[in-house]
Order: structure tokens, then C-alpha cells, then sequence
């Protein structure tokens, strides 16, 4: 079975880039979709790191639950196009498939109850909307 | 800006945590303590609290009754789940399909590892090599330096030990061709049993041969790191800044033509920073299994030369367009209010084999490339239950 853990999806939230005086950017777009994010990840139980600043990547949430580990990347490139990618940290030997499609699961049912989310469609990794056909749903029952 | 607030912290936040959680159970042996005298109030018990210290005594018993408790639960729980893994361990121990192919995840696993490893060691003799170089340099070092350990004199000890070193064995090899004979072999004997399963016996269980498998596989990584130091030595390795590409720094106009603003397009034509993070070969956000700590990759290699891509006299736009070439997690950026995308910009990405190649330093390039690629298709993998992540 593919999974597919990259989320295309417009964005309801503010702009929150902030420039110094020569319109370079000191805060990439992005932490408020991560601090969203975070806090839905938190009351289902999850440890969630502050946002990690990639900077022209966008930012990125380090989870724990339960001995599992996963990580999750927001990009922004603007409101219509924006990304959520998940990954699995610690597979190194027997990946924990079960674990990260509980993951994939939690994370769609919070993308889907928040408008601010509008949800494009789920990928494999390196696919986005119009490069690979969208689902509805990270992987398939 | 601050790139790393996640959950390693330093002494002082560490500090800082210890403080707030004392005070807190100071609060909240208070609070046991009040809640236990109304109660024995309720319950008609003598309960003797005459003083604020009475008080506190009484709420912190209470509370590391409560600790003692939650341990014993805690202890139980992990005896349950080592229990529990014990069982799968088992299973995958006595299935004749799965356990070879486990030893063999182990042996694979234990090879990247070793590369991890092999750089860490490199990375560490730059620093050394370069800090005593630099001492080397200084005409004060010899007036800073304690007698005898001035760097001049450390190389010149150094060169005369090893000339005594070398010159003693040829006279004892000449003597005694035996003496060479031996140390060849013994030398032999112990890197096959460094790198070659089949050298030293199984393991008595199961865990044991994971055990030495990914042993065995973190030495083949690292030896085969260290080969390749052998071709490229560690501070030329350092100096390799990549093959001369043609630069866009300072070409508005080829951001022009690709549809930004002269805003945006000024922004992209200016020189990637140096200071900014560049592309990693092996994500930031990698873990280590948990027989080694579990923890991220060390610093020193992630941030490192060898694991870092960020190619001198590039452009912000071509290195954004470097980064969605190699990074399938990388689809574009803002730039000055505008949206750089990859896709927008038509740019295709590089199959596994283009990402290792195109995506790895410069220096890793030249030092692992043959295992690097096996490293590279680990971490870039599909995503496909069959394949694993």
C-alpha cells in the first residue's frame, strides 16, 4: 500500500512573514499554520517540539508519542499553495507502518476540522496537484 | 534566528526547568498537605500540622508516596513492554524467511552508521588538524605555550617519534622477518573480523547477531569512508568547493524572464548567504535508532561539510532551484510577497540516483561515493509499506 504523506492545501491564515528594513525576512512565512498545528497534535496526546525554523523551507514540528517519532514540515508558497510534509523519523529497522498511518489519520482529521485548512489533496512525497493525481485521504482503507 | 528550539535545550533552559519544577512540587506538596488535613478533618483524624514547615514535611511525604507509586507503575509497564518485545523478537527469531532478512537490515543499517560515523571522526580531525595549523601560524605560540608544547615542538617530536618508530622496526624486521610476518597477519586477522560476518561466530541469541551485524556494518561503513580519505585527505577535502558552475548572482533578467517582478527578481539574482542553512544530504530531522542514543545525528556531521550543500557563488534563485531538484520535501519559498514554486517554474526533480549525486557535498561526493549512493537511496526512499520509508 503507498501512503501519502504531503498535503497540498490553500491557507486561511494571516500572512505572518516579517521583513527588516531592507525587506529581507526575518520570520519565514508559516510558524502560525506550525503553532495551529501543534497545539490540535498536543490534545490528542502528542509531544510536539516548538517550531524549528528551515528557513526558506518553511518550519518544522519534531513529535513523540508512544516511542514513535515522526516530523512534520510546513511550507509556504502562498495562500493557494501551501505544504504539509510527514515523515516517520526512526526507521531504521522495521518501519512502523501501523504507527505512522495512525499518524497520517490524526493529521487528516485535524486538516479536516479546521476551514482554515482547505485541503487540496494528499501525495506521495515529491508529488503536488497537477504533477500526480490528489486523494482525499493519506492512504487508502 | 533562532533555528533550533525544539526539545534539546541547554544547561541554562535545563536549569531553568529544574527550577520551575521544584518550585511547583513546593505548590503542590502545600496543596497535598492542606488537602490531606481537611480530609482527616472530615474523617475525624488527629492530623498534628502546627507549623508552615510541619506542613511542607507532610505534603512532600505525600507526594513521594505518590512518585514511589507511579516508579513501581512505570518499572512495571517497561518490564511489560520489554516483555512484549522479547515475544516479537521471538517470532522473527524462529521464521526462517524473516530472520535473515533482519540480520541483513541490521548489517545495512549499521553500514549507514558507519558512514555517519566515519564523518563525525573526519570532521573532528579537520578541527584538530585546523586548530593546530593555525597554532603552527602563530608566531606567539611559542611564548603562550607551556615549555615543550608549543606546536612547533609537538611537530618536530612528532616527526622524530615516528622517523625512531619506523627506523626501530626495520631494524627489528630485519633481525627477525617473523616479527613483520606476524604483525601482518595479526593486522589481517582483525580487520576480517572488524568487517566480515562470517569471521567471528554467531551470537548466542538472537539480539546478540543484530547486535554484532550492525557492528559489522557500522565498520564496513566507516572503512569505507575512510577509503575514500585515502583519494581525497581531509583538508583537501575541505577545500573542495565543487565543479565551477556558471553563476546567476547579479542576472536580474533571467528572474525577469521567469515571470517575478524586478522585486523578486533582484532578491534571486542576489548570492545565496553563506550564513543561511543550505540543502542536507541526510534530513536534519533523521533519528538514530535506540541502541545508539536515539537522539538526532550529532551536529557536527549534520551541519558539517560533508552532509551540507551549499555551493559557493550561487544565486538564491538557482540555489532554490538546486534544493527542488535534489529535496522531494522542498516544493519553493516566498520571495519578497511573490511565490517561488518548482512546479510553477515547470523544473523536473532527479530520480534517486540524480539526488545522491547532485545533492551531496561536494566533499562527501569525493570521499564515499559508492556507499553514499546506497545512503542517499535510504533517506530518499519511496514511500511504500513494501519498501519501507
Amino acid at each position: 500500500m503507498t501512503l501519502r504523506p504531503d498535503v497540498q492545501f490553500r491557507s486561511g491564515f494571516p500572512d505572518d512573514t516579517v521583513y527588516d528594513d531592507d525587506e529581507d525576512i526575518l520570520a519565514w512565512p508559516g510558524r502560525n499554520i506550525s503553532e495551529t498545528l501543534k497545539a490540535a497534535l498536543e490534545r490528542l496526546g502528542y509531544r510536539v517540539s516548538e517550531p524549528i525554523c528551515m528557513e526558506h523551507a518553511g518550519w518544522e514540528l519534531d513529535i513523540l508519542h508512544q516511542r514513535k517519532s515522526f516530523n512534520v514540515r510546513i511550507s509556504v508558497i502562498g495562500a493557494n499553495e501551501c505544504y504539509l510534509m510527514a515523515d516517520s523519523t526512526k526507521a531504521w529497522f522495521w518501519p512502523d507502518m501501523k504507527g505512522f498511518r495512525m499518524f497520517l489519520a490524526d493529521l487528516q482529521r485535524i486538516l479536516e476540522g479546521d476551514s482554515r485548512f482547505g485541503v487540496i489533496g494528499w501525495f506521495p512525497r515529491g508529488g503536488s496537484a497537477g504533477a500526480t493525481e490528489p486523494a482525499d485521504a493519506p492512504f487508502d482503507p | 534566528m533562532g533555528r533550533r528550539c525544539g526539545m534539546g535545550e541547554s544547561i541554562t533552559e535545563f536549569m531553568d526547568r529544574q527550577k520551575r519544577r521544584a518550585a511547583r512540587f513546593g505548590r503542590e506538596a502545600e496543596a497535598a498537605a492542606h488537602e490531606a488535613y481537611g480530609k482527616a478533618i472530615r474523617a475525624g483524624q488527629d492530623l498534628k500540622l502546627g507549623s508552615p514547615g510541619d506542613v511542607m514535611r507532610h505534603g512532600v511525604q505525600l507526594l513521594q508516596d505518590a512518585e514511589g507509586r507511579v516508579a513501581k507503575t512505570v518499572l512495571r509497564t517497561v518490564k511489560e513492554a520489554d516483555a512484549r518485545m522479547g515475544g516479537t523478537m521471538r517470532r522473527v527469531a524462529e521464521n526462517p524467511v524473516v530472520r535473515p532478512v533482519a540480520i541483513k537490515a541490521a548489517r545495512e543499517a549499521g553500514n549507514v552508521a558507519g558512514v555517519v560515523r566515519g564523518g563525525v571522526h573526519s570532521v573532528q580531525g579537520l578541527v584538530d588538524g585546523a586548530m593546530f595549523a593555525s597554532r603552527l601560524a602563530n608566531p606567539l605560540d611559542g611564548l603562550t605555550s607551556a615549555p615543550g608544547q608549543s606546536a612547533r615542538e609537538q611537530l618536530a617530536r612528532g616527526a622524530a617519534n615516528a622517523g625512531q618508530m619506523g627506523a626501530d622496526y626495520v631494524q627489528k624486521g630485519v633481525a627477525d622477518p617473523r616479527i613483520v610476518v606476524t604483525d601482518v597477519t595479526e593486522t589481517a586477522k582483525r580487520w576480517r573480523r572488524e568487517q566480515d560476518p562470517s569471521a567471528t561466530p554467531a551470537a548466542p541469541t538472537f539480539g546478540g547477531e543484530l547486535r554484532r551485524n550492525f557492528d559489522i556494518g557500522q565498520n564496513q561503513g566507516e572503512l569505507a569512508f575512510d577509503v575514500g580519505s585515502l583519494v581525497v585527505g581531509g583538508p583537501a577535502a575541505k577545500m573542495l568547493k565543487g565543479l565551477p558552475r556558471l553563476s546567476n548572482v547579479g542576472n536580474v533578467d533571467r528572474y525577469l524572464t521567469q515571470g517575478f517582478s524586478a522585486k523578486a527578481a533582484t532578491h534571486l539574482a542576489k548570492p545565496y548567504p553563506g550564513s543561511n542553512m543550505g540543502s542536507h544530504f541526510i534530513p536534519r530531522r533523521t533519528r538514530l535508532p535506540d541502541f545508539l542514543g536515539g537522539g538526532p545525528l550529532p551536529k557536527s556531521y549534520s551541519d558539517g561539510v560533508f552532509n551540507v550543500l551549499k555551493p559557493e557563488g550561487i544565486s538564491r534563485g538557482d540555489f532554490y532551484e538546486l534544493h527542488y531538484e535534489v529535496d522531494p520535501r522542498f516544493h519553493g519559498t516566498g520571495v519578497r510577497g511573490e511565490g517561488w514554486s518548482g512546479k510553477g517554474l515547470g523544473l523536473k526533480r532527479y530520480g534517486p540516483a540524480g539526488r545522491v549525486w547532485h545533492g551531496s557535498p561536494p566533499p562527501l561526493k569525493a570521499r564515499i561515493s559508492g556507499l553514499g549512493a546506497g545512503a542517499g537511496t535510504i533517506m530518499y526512499g519511496p514511500q511504500n509499506e513494501d519498501t519501507g520509508l
